[in-house]
């Protein structure tokens, strides 16, 4: 069915439309203080743009709208996936929140912003939909009392000096390009040390929101001392948005700055972060005794994983870093949502742990699972996302890169191990229910993690698509 | 055809039902390996009669990446094969004694069948891999769950181990998809596309896949896991780690010797690392107070001598190492549910303090005595057979040096008539709970031992189709 360009405009209408409503409604409940409408509004509402964005992708769409954004099979790729992971963090809140309607309309900034990000035709739109998620999830920490103000004080701190940075870095690339839209510079200006230094400044400012080696120790403290379903969107969006931002940047605008080595000097930057991001994660995560640390710094090793494919900087390496995006916003969310349960259990230690798999098999399975795919045992998804990670880095050439993956794999089974082997000791304990709401997330996540480990095909050429409509080198 | 596929679906929708269903799961596995035991009995009837096995099929999987799911029986997996199957069956149904956390072995016990059938009838190298950390991550939680008093370190060390060894695998695998012509990771073909690969690759994929293989074998100095591990299993674990698990690192190097051309340039040094690892563990093992360490133990030397026969490189020795891994795996089965059922009848491990128990528990006794003659190669039995076989082509290839190793094997009968004589046939010290067997024991043990002999006395129902 070939469906005209307006058709395709009306979509996008509606996807606005929803996000629009969305908000609405939200401020609506938080007047009214009903948290049912706040939960039923925004969970229709976000299906309601999920579904036009499915739409849109489904019918190929590509093309410019309000100047400042376009849509293409990558956005509206990231912009469903992330649009079901705000969905399942709704969910996740709906009793672990006592303020549900200010906390959906804090969720609906960050859907905006995620909008942003995503379908973002202006380096404008990134910075603002950047500064939209990081700005709503601050407050998202700080409602919960007074001794969230630590954390989120130290998330907007260093959001601001992100937002700074890349401010500067925008500004250097003022020169090159007045309008400030996501396409190449004129290359004439390859050797610039302006456009350079521009470079190395963007990496900052998105290493530093992505939580790449040097900048990542703001990581651990927010992701523990936040209420848990806002680090699970932490780490499933806060972060994959500035994964998705790191790609707009790097691959569309710096794609022909070279190094003097011949390759992209972003690929050259990305192949050092990648690997200290990758030892950093790991080796700390070793000495871990509280869960949510643990999974705070196992997701900072999975960044590392990410920018492999960055640094590979080929169709294939970016078709796996999308790859392993997607397949970690699940594997995240759903390990942060039985820490959350675990947490009202007051479990907040590897040592408590012990004997969860007599209390609740369902969640000890589940947990397992979950780390299993982390650590990139097959068949799950974590497995397949490495497998394409580590041989498009070999087949570039880049065999040192696959090497120290392969053998931060092999590190991380220690640390999940540990966490395994106290969920299986033996201890008579009474049992404990696990709440419908969170149960639903968990198998969400569970069913994506092995369907998609057994049968990848869908996904992964959904994700080189993806990686072809970026323009990829 | 989809009776390849149809192997490894029966224990996927078993596994699915016995997660969804909450009573009966340990009837359900003993089916599920019944289904598969028949479906491969059905496969060696076909074969012997065709006297030749090659099934192939392939479905399609990831084809963005060029990968397949393929599946191929050929002679070597079809041996195997059946091995494994004999000895799931075996462990469904008699393995679990103390008929404690049934659900949970069962469960895993089904996804161990999933690994071992998935892995046997790979026909390319990414589901080789897949299959093979299914089967790592199972027995891992059959020691980590199910295990005795020292199960965690034990479990921690055998999955240290065995995600290294699969790392070290999965390393080579991605160096054989990237440098392959057309990225074909098909097994039968790998010799080819080997051959149009640089030297380097060569040496750098055998040395990673060598060194994968050998760790999960084991051979020494990479063998530490194993007494642990095989120890503190249960006895369900015991016998699948030991009967199959360690035939994944067999069968591996069957394809490894039989596909790199470069294999001869480094066949010697092997052997006689090898022969080493034979020797150290018959020397080990007389150190042994553990009657089910002590199986452990002739685990590493019977792998290192069909490591040191597959290192002959010639038809004779290949026949033979598998061959031997059909009797060992059969044999060691057999031995860990009797070392289970003495730990059961007596709880308690160790031959200083059993004393006379062929009083108690004749069956276990007679059954145990027949396993230590199986395992030393005594003629009707197959590992007689094995030997024999792997013997006459390590001769063929190293000349009369290759009798060397026979000497483990030696200590190794010469020890085991020591622990006989000492705990089983002694003179019994104090009354000890009389040791009842259930009926399902006891056809576990029949079926192991009417294979254990009518392989011994027929080789040729194996020996006819096999063709490397």
């Amino acid at each position: 069915m070939a469906i005209s360009a307006i058709m395709q405009m009306q979509f996008v209408y509606i996807l606005v439309a929803s996000l629009i409503l969305l908000t609405v409604s939200n401020i609506l409940s938080v007047f009214s203080r009903r948290h049912k409408i706040a939960f039923f509004g925004t969970i229709a509402f976000l299906f309601i743009s999920l579904t036009a964005t499915a739409l849109l992708y489904a019918s190929n769409a590509s093309f410019y709208f309000f100047s400042i954004f376009h849509t293409n099979a990558f956005s509206e790729f990231f912009f469903m996936f992330f649009a079901i992971a705000i969905i399942m963090v709704e969910t996740l809140s709906y009793k672990y929140s006592h303020e549900l309607p200010a906390f959906s309309l804090l969720l609906s900034l960050v859907t905006f912003g995620v909008f942003l990000v995503t379908f973002a035709y202006s380096l404008i739109a990134i910075l603002v939909g950047l500064e939209t998620v990081a700005l709503a999830s601050t407050f998202m920490i700080i409602m919960n009392g007074k001794r969230f103000v630590e954390p989120a004080v130290k998330l907007f701190i260093l959001s601001a000096i992100s937002i700074a940075i890349f401010t500067f870095a925008l500004a250097l690339l003022l020169p090159y390009d007045p309008q400030l839209t996501l396409s190449l510079p004129g290359t004439s200006q390859a050797g610039s040390y302006l456009l350079g230094l521009s470079l190395i400044l963007f990496a900052g400012a998105l290493s530093l929101d992505a939580a790449a080696f040097p900048f990542n120790l703001w990581v651990p403290d927010v992701y523990e001392g936040s209420p848990s379903n806002v680090t699970a969107l932490l780490a499933s969006v806060n972060k994959k948005v500035s994964f998705i931002a790191i790609l707009e940047v790097f691959i569309i605008i710096f794609a022909a700055y070279r190094s003097s080595f011949g390759t992209p000097l972003f690929s050259l930057v990305f192949f050092f972060l990648s690997i200290f991001t990758m030892f950093f994660g790991n080796l700390v995560a070793l000495v871990q005794k509280n869960l949510k640390r643990l999974f705070a710094y196992s997701s900072i090793s999975q960044a590392g994983y990410i920018f492999i494919g960055i640094a590979v900087a080929s169709t294939a390496g970016i078709q796996a870093s999308i790859f392993y995006i997607v397949s970690h916003m699940f594997m995240i969310i759903g390990a942060f949502a039985i820490v959350l349960w675990l947490e009202s259990k007051s479990i907040r230690n590897i040592d408590e742990c012990t004997g969860l798999a007599s209390k609740n098999s369902f969640a000890a399975i589940s947990l397992t699972i979950l780390m299993l795919s982390m650590a990139g045992i097959p068949p799950l998804v974590g497995f397949i996302g490495k497998f394409l990670l580590f041989s498009s880095a070999v087949y570039a050439n880049d065999a040192v890169l696959a090497f120290i993956g392969i053998i931060n794999s092999f590190i991380s089974i220690y640390y999940y191990a540990k966490v395994i082997n106290q969920m299986y000791t033996r201890r008579q304990g009474k049992k404990m229910q696990m709440d419908k709401n969170i149960a639903i997330v968990v198998i969400v996540c569970l069913i994506f993690v092995i369907a998609v480990g057994i049968y990848p095909q869908i996904l992964i050429s959904a994700a080189s698509s993806a990686a072809s409509a970026l323009g990829a080198v | 055809m989809t009776i390849l596929l149809s192997l490894i679906a029966v224990p996927i929708l078993f596994l699915a039902l016995m997660l969804l269903t909450k009573r009966r799961s340990g009837s359900l596995a003993t089916i599920s390996t019944f289904i598969s035991l028949v479906i491969v009995v059905y496969l060696l009837i076909f074969s012997i009669i065709n006297k030749s096995a090659s099934i192939n099929e392939s479905y399609s999987y990831i084809s963005s990446l060029g990968i397949g799911f393929d599946l191929s029986l050929n002679s070597i997996s079809l041996v195997l094969l059946l091995m494994s199957s004999i000895i799931l069956f075996v462990t469904a149904l008699s393995g679990n004694i103390k008929k404690e956390m049934e659900r949970t072995a069962s469960i895993l016990l089904v996804l161990f069948q999933i690994g071992a059938t998935g892995l046997f009838l790979s026909g390319n190298l990414f589901l080789f891999f897949i299959f093979w950390d299914i089967g790592v991550i199972a027995p891992f939680f059959m020691i980590n769950i199910l295990g005795s008093a020292n199960r965690r370190n034990a479990s921690y060390k055998f999955i240290i181990y065995e995600i290294f060894a699969s790392a070290l695998l999965l390393f080579g695998i991605i160096l054989i998809y990237i440098f392959a012509p057309g990225h074909s990771l098909s097994i039968a073909g790998l010799s080819s596309s080997l051959s149009q690969m640089p030297m380097y690759v060569q040496q750098l994929t055998f040395i990673l896949l060598f060194l994968a293989f050998m760790i999960n074998m084991p051979i020494f100095p990479l063998h530490s896991w194993l007494p642990d591990a095989h120890t503190e299993a249960s006895t369900q674990g015991s016998m699948v780690l030991s009967g199959i698990l360690t035939k994944f690192g067999g069968f591996g190097m069957l394809i490894i010797f039989t596909s790199f051309t470069i294999a001869h340039n480094y066949s010697f040094y092997i052997a006689v690392l090898s022969v080493v690892s034979a020797f150290y563990a018959a020397l080990l093992i007389m150190r042994q107070h553990d009657i089910k360490r002590i199986v452990a133990y002739t685990t590493i030397i019977e792998m290192s001598i069909i490591m040191f026969a597959i290192t002959a490189m010639n038809t004779l020795g290949l026949y033979g190492a598998l061959f031997a891994m059909l009797a060992h795996g059969l044999v060691v089965a057999l031995m860990f549910l009797a070392a289970g059922s003495i730990e059961h009848a007596f709880s308690e491990r160790s031959i200083d303090v059993l004393k006379g128990i062929a009083a108690d528990a004749k069956l276990t006794s007679y059954v145990f005595l027949v396993g230590i003659l199986a395992i030393t190669g005594v003629p009707l039995t197959t590992g007689f057979i094995a030997d024999v076989a792997m013997f006459l082509g390590a001769i063929g290839a190293y000349g009369a040096y290759a009798v060397i190793p026979l000497f483990s094997l030696v200590l190794l009968g010469g020890f085991m008539y020591y622990v006989v004589n000492k705990s089983i046939f002694s003179t019994k010290e104090r009354t000890q709970s009389s040791a009842f067997i259930g009926s399902s024991q006891k056809i576990g043990y029949a079926i192991l031992l009417a294979s254990i002999f009518i392989f011994g006395i027929i080789p040729s129902i194996i020996l006819n189709i096999i063709n490397i």
